[in-house]
């Protein structure tokens, strides 16, 4: 299920929420279990028995590695039995058509691809799961004694399909014990309807424009029109990641969880390494806790930290996606990171702030033609436009998505960074109680706005009659 | 301190409240309303609510069928789509829903795919003159936004369907004649030209189809009669069509106005379908003025064979394969022949030769609306 469509809306949540609220404490849990797995069972009727499994393996590997303190191969059996059914479920079902054809392109033969179904949200859950059994096997959370607790936990369905990938450790004092407020259900409000209007409003139409220029053929790109394009796709991303996040961000809330922060203004990053510590922050930290540092990190000399960071950039690429160019794209990131790290970053730093982040913004940019390249010619094509193979300026039709796109162009690109936001937070504060009134006005108005689009999305004539 | 509190609580209860309302009160009214079978606007059944069985569940059409479900029947559901369109125009946006919002009407946005229909299309044409040892009259309508780039929103692309056309004309010169309404309506003047097309339907108007009718008049070898031997006659209803119900926006621009043009002289109809059954006593299904797509008065509902019969008329026999456009000239055409086959190739399966065997009829004729010619593969599926 999809967060920004009607029947989430207006048939899950507010029937999850009403009997959440009404159940007592001790039985909450329960209710986040089954509408977790009634949530990823819609979008996914038979994989949800995956889902199950991996719930029921990491669950019961976790009571094993307990039950066997002082068992250090024990211990180690079960860990290994728990990572190496996660992360082979995840590279059955998300690589196996990379994997063949990769195969069969090395060694000349025609292995067929099996074309296995990528059930919806697989990255995330598992990797929430295993967060589970490392941080068990680390002692850094107690094991959790209650099946429908932890399942609760891996099938919270706000995060189950599109992150915060929430660690155990950060919701393990929740699980058991929570409250509501009324300020964290109104803020809770707020972070979830400013996610539902990034991604429907924002990320969904600033979209439009992206798929109209990414259908021309790069040769007959102008350069103004290439980098419309690619700039739009870069607050597309943004707003419809950073959006999906605040809604699940704002779930949370309403129901007693504090989820971590999974984007902070990125685009106003000063260097790489700084940019993907606000972006998707949440698996940035992940790769950090339970790649780089279990290889040694940066503790084993200069040589070893470039190889690990070599490492936990490809694998973060691959992570985004079955095929070559999210390798390369977690590689490129992993280069400029390596060169910061010898000496690009005191470089960085000495700049003045608008020169480091344009510089940033820059390769950030790039970087996204090679996240959006369907073949890799493609993506060298359509650098070639963005420096002007295709000719300069007004040869396409930028003007004119200027003039149908400038407007949400515009305010996307003013939120995306932190001046706006403050602007209103000063104002905030300072009339506080016109701010009482105002603030609802807008969310409600953005929420029946949203409304439409949604409704819209769905409504589609037909020119003549359809038998 | 006190006061502070009560403030916020009054500032959160603020927030909580109307998100609750909202959340809850709008799937509360959508499942309690009457739920309607039909959309006019959208021109289609709307969805019946979905069955709950493991297998429906397994293969998703549960899930789906719901979610359509909840979409097709959501409380005010045009309404909210008519505020969408409302909220882009105020930020300026000028394409919503596939419909270009000028001054005071809507175009219809060109198809931008590129495909080998129109050669396959050419090719079927070039075939059946063949096969029939005939020389058709291939007339192509050029759609509002080639003909009305004048009218179109700043910087819009403008296609002039030039290379289309030229194509046509490379291959067809020889086997057939090209009445070329391009050319014809280039020649007049812009508000003249608006007047042919609709403001508010995809479809030209009787203004623009006599047009067409007098330039086949050349190409058939009928002299068509002048405008003032016909009547009009009008609608007494607003007519909003296809382009209005592709946006629901109503701001700034005026219903069209249905038009016919009903010969003032002696006729003597009997129209019916390719099975023989009676339809009519007119090419004008007048009953049609009522509805919402007015443009039905045309012929009535598109379907597969339209036969003609005007005793009254001197000519033979026209066969003509056509889509929607052509309904509008027909009424025109039917005063020339004493009979005219309409086929249409987007509902006509059996083969051609079936209705109109080599030799039953005097004269061919193509007339279609630029989209089928060169974006749709139905002229191809013709079987002779």
């Amino acid at each position: 299920m999809v967060f920004s469509s009607l029947t989430f809306l207006f048939l899950f949540l507010p029937i999850t929420l009403g009997v959440y609220y009404l159940v007592p404490r001790s039985l909450k849990n329960l209710v986040l279990f089954f509408s977790g797995l009634l949530f990823f069972a819609w979008g996914e009727p038979i994989f949800v028995l995956l889902l199950l499994f991996t719930v029921t393996l990491d669950y019961f590997c976790g009571r094993m590695i307990a039950h066997f303190d002082d068992k250090k191969p024990l211990r180690i059996l079960f860990l290994l039995l728990s990572l190496s059914l996660d992360i082979g479920i995840l590279l059955v079902f998300k690589y196996n058509s990379f994997f063949v054809q990769n195969i069969n392109a090395i060694f000349g033969l025609s292995l067929t691809d099996p074309q296995i179904p990528l059930p919806l949200g697989i990255s995330f859950y598992t990797f929430q799961s295993m967060s589970y059994t490392i941080d068990v096997f680390r002692r850094n959370v107690k094991t959790q004694k209650s099946y429908i607790d932890y399942g609760a936990y891996v099938m919270l369905f706000p995060q189950i399909v599109a992150g915060p990938i929430v660690r155990y450790s950060d919701v393990e004092r929740e699980l058991a014990e929570r409250r509501i407020t009324r300020s964290d259900l109104a803020e809770g409000i707020g972070i979830f309807l400013a996610g539902l209007g990034k991604k429907v409003l924002l990320a969904n139409n600033i979209g439009a424009l992206w798929s109209e220029i990414k259908a021309i053929d790069p040769a007959n790109l102008d350069a103004l029109t290439a980098w419309l394009g690619i700039l739009a796709f870069t607050l597309q991303i943004y707003y419809d990641f950073s959006g999906y996040s605040d809604m699940a961000i704002g779930m949370g809330k309403m129901m007693g969880f504090a989820f971590p922060k999974n984007f902070d203004y990125p685009y106003e990053s000063r260097s790489v390494s700084e940019f993907w510590r606000r972006w998707h922050m949440t698996l940035g930290g992940w790769f950090r806790d339970y790649v780089y540092i279990s290889l040694g990190g940066n503790r084993k000399g200069k040589g070893r930290t470039i190889l690990n960071l070599a490492i936990v950039w490809m694998l973060t690429g691959f992570w985004h996606g079955a095929s070559w160019n999210f390798v390369l794209w977690g590689l490129y990131f992993g280069l400029w990171i390596i060169l910061e790290r010898l000496f690009l970053g005191k470089w960085l730093a000495k700049w003045p702030k608008a020169l480091s982040c344009l510089w940033t913004f820059l390769i950030v940019i790039f970087g996204w033609v090679l996240f959006e390249a369907v073949d890799l010619s493609w993506a060298g094509g359509f650098v070639s436009a963005m420096f002007g193979a295709g000719g300069y300026a007004w040869a396409g039709n930028a003007p004119y998505y200027a003039l149908n796109y400038g407007f949400v162009l515009l305010v996307g690109a003013l939120l995306a960074g932190q001046k706006v936001p403050d602007f209103f937070r000063f104002l905030r504060a300072k009339y506080p109680r016109v701010s009482a009134v105002a603030l609802p006005v807008c969310q409600t108005l953005l929420f029946l706005i949203c409304i439409a689009f949604l409704v819209d999305a769905t409504y589609n004539p037909f020119l003549y009659f359809r038998f | 301190m006190e006061k502070d509190a009560k403030n916020k609580k009054a500032a959160d209860l603020a927030v909580i409240l109307p998100f609750f309302l909202v959340l809850v009160l709008l799937p509360l009214i959508t499942f309690c309303l009457p739920k309607a079978d039909f959309s006019e606007d959208e021109n289609r059944t709307l969805a019946t609510a979905p069955t709950l069985r493991f297998d429906t569940w397994k293969d998703r059409t549960f899930m789906d069928g719901l979610e359509t479900y909840m979409a097709d029947h959501f409380v005010l559901r045009t309404r909210w789509v008519e505020a969408k369109g409302i909220s882009q125009k105020l930020t300026g946006d000028r394409e919503i829903g596939g419909v270009y919002l000028c001054k005071d009407r809507f175009i219809q946005v060109q198809s931008k795919t590129v495909d080998e229909n129109l050669e396959r299309n050419l090719m079927t044409v070039s075939d059946f003159a063949e096969i029939f040892s005939c020389r058709p009259v291939l007339m192509v309508v050029p759609d509002a936004a080639s003909m009305l780039s004048e009218y179109l929103p700043p910087f819009a692309p403008a296609a002039t369907h030039k290379e289309e056309y030229d194509l046509v004309k490379k291959h067809l010169s020889s086997v057939a004649d090209l009445p070329d309404l391009y050319a014809a309506f280039s020649a007049v003047s812009a508000e003249e030209r608006a007047d042919y097309y609709y403001k508010t339907d995809h479809h030209w108007t009787v203004d623009g189809a006599y047009q067409a009718y007098t330039m086949l008049g050349n190409h058939l070898g009928f002299t068509p009669y002048a405008a003032g031997e016909f009547e009009h006659i009008s609608g007494q209803n607003p007519f909003y069509g296809t382009l209005y119900s592709k946006c629901l926006m109503k701001s700034g621009i005026n219903a069209d106005q249905m038009t016919i043009m009903e010969y003032k002289g002696e006729t003597d109809y009997s129209v019916t379908d390719g099975e023989g059954k009676n339809l009519s006593d007119s090419p004008f299904f007048k009953e049609n003025f009522d509805q919402k797509d007015q443009y039905l008065v045309n012929l009535g509902l598109n379907r597969n064979v339209t036969v003609i019969e005007n005793a009254a008329a001197e000519g033979g026999t026209l066969l003509v394969f056509k889509d929607s456009y052509a309904n509008a000239v027909a009424p025109f055409l039917s005063l020339h022949y004493q009979k005219v086959i309409l086929i249409d190739p987007r509902y006509y399966r059996g083969e051609v030769q079936e209705i109109a065997p080599a030799g039953s009829f005097d004269a061919v004729l193509f007339l279609f609306g630029s989209d089928s010619l060169y974006h749709q593969n139905q002229i191809s599926k013709l079987i002779f």
